[in-house]
């Protein structure tokens, strides 16, 4: 029986050493979408948090009123993070108050409560691409907007 | 290494199906999540230009503010929501936090449903998401797409009296203020 090699097949060793090249980049592929994941959730509490922040500073009179050592805007956002789902993976998450630090008690507060949540994500992504000779952030910013009236405007 | 045929179909197949294929599916998740971050948004803009609507859907007298003198007035909650709508606008413009969401309009509607359930007003902004990059790819990769900008509403609600009590002023409705 006669066997006819139509061509010749490439050594195995050359294989091997193409799948070993695209290991580091589907690594990196794979952190990317952990990245992603990550964000994606951490946002999500983010947003949650500042605006159960702003509404509950609007209610109890602007986001600088006082609980304690903390404002009240404050303690409902770091309490909403431990709540959300997410919310463990935000560093330095913190709210600024734009407006609404005072609501309008007599016509010289502001009618609304305006917050900025923020807080950054660890990339988990960075590493390998950096080891790969790319520059990638190190963190994912985040920031959110939140807006509520004042409910003592009256 | 010597030439190889097979090889190089395989290699044709990864840059023109593959690379472009893996590059559309993390387009299209990315905008998937701007989409889903989005509604959450306008839904919280939403809820909070509800409030807003209700805390200012009864107004008093202050001559005398007892509430027996309290009113409805169907104008202060548009008012109410607009002003809420404008300073989340004024937010965006002054660049404060990155935006993904274009407010396009709100309805606002006051639903007296007495006496099963309370009131409720219902505020529906519709919105549409700035597609950060699908757009762009599609249009690379399928020629000029008639595609638009996603789309959504988020709604929020807020109720204005107690059970049963319906929207009446001198009856059982709790004043939200």
């Amino acid at each position: 029986m006669i066997r006819i090699k139509s061509r010749k097949r490439a050594p195995r060793a050359t294989a091997l050493l193409e799948f070993v090249i695209t290991l580091p980049f589907m690594l990196a592929l794979l952190m990317f979408v952990m990245d992603a994941g990550r964000v994606f959730l951490a946002v999500g509490a983010l947003s949650d948090a500042t605006w159960r922040s702003a509404h509950v500073a609007g209610v109890v009179g602007g986001a600088d009123v006082q609980n304690g050592a903390n404002t009240f805007a404050l303690e409902t956002f770091n309490q909403a993070l431990t709540e959300v789902p997410g919310g463990n993976t935000l560093k330095a998450a913190t709210i600024v108050i734009k407006s609404g630090g005072t609501c309008k008690l007599d016509g010289t507060g502001d009618p609304d409560v305006r917050l900025v949540g923020q807080g950054y994500v660890d990339s988990i992504v960075s590493s390998s691409l950096v080891g790969l000779g790319f520059s990638f952030p190190s963190k994912w910013n985040l920031k959110i907007v939140a807006v509520a009236a004042c409910e003592t405007e009256n | 290494m010597r030439y190889n045929p097979r090889r190089s179909v395989v290699l044709l197949w990864f840059c023109l199906v593959s690379l472009p294929l893996a590059f559309f599916a993390g387009v299209i998740s990315i905008e998937y999540q701007r989409m889903l971050v989005a509604n959450r948004t306008a839904n919280s803009l939403a809820e909070s230009a509800a409030t807003a609507a209700s805390l200012k859907l009864v107004v008093n007298d202050p001559d005398s503010p007892e509430s027996s003198s309290d009113r409805i007035d169907t104008t202060e909650g548009p008012k109410a929501m607009k002003r809420v709508l404008d300073a989340y606008s004024a937010a965006m413009s002054a660049r404060e936090a990155a935006s993904v969401v274009n407010v396009t309009g709100s309805s606002y509607v006051i639903k007296d449903s007495t006496p099963t359930y309370p009131s409720y007003i219902k505020v529906e902004i519709p919105y549409t998401v700035t597609p950060a990059g699908f757009l762009s790819v599609a249009r690379m990769m399928l020629g000029d797409t008639t595609a638009q900008p996603f789309s959504g509403v988020g709604r929020g609600f807020a109720y204005v009296c107690v059970p049963g009590a319906g929207l009446t002023v001198n009856g059982e409705c709790a004043k939200p203020r």
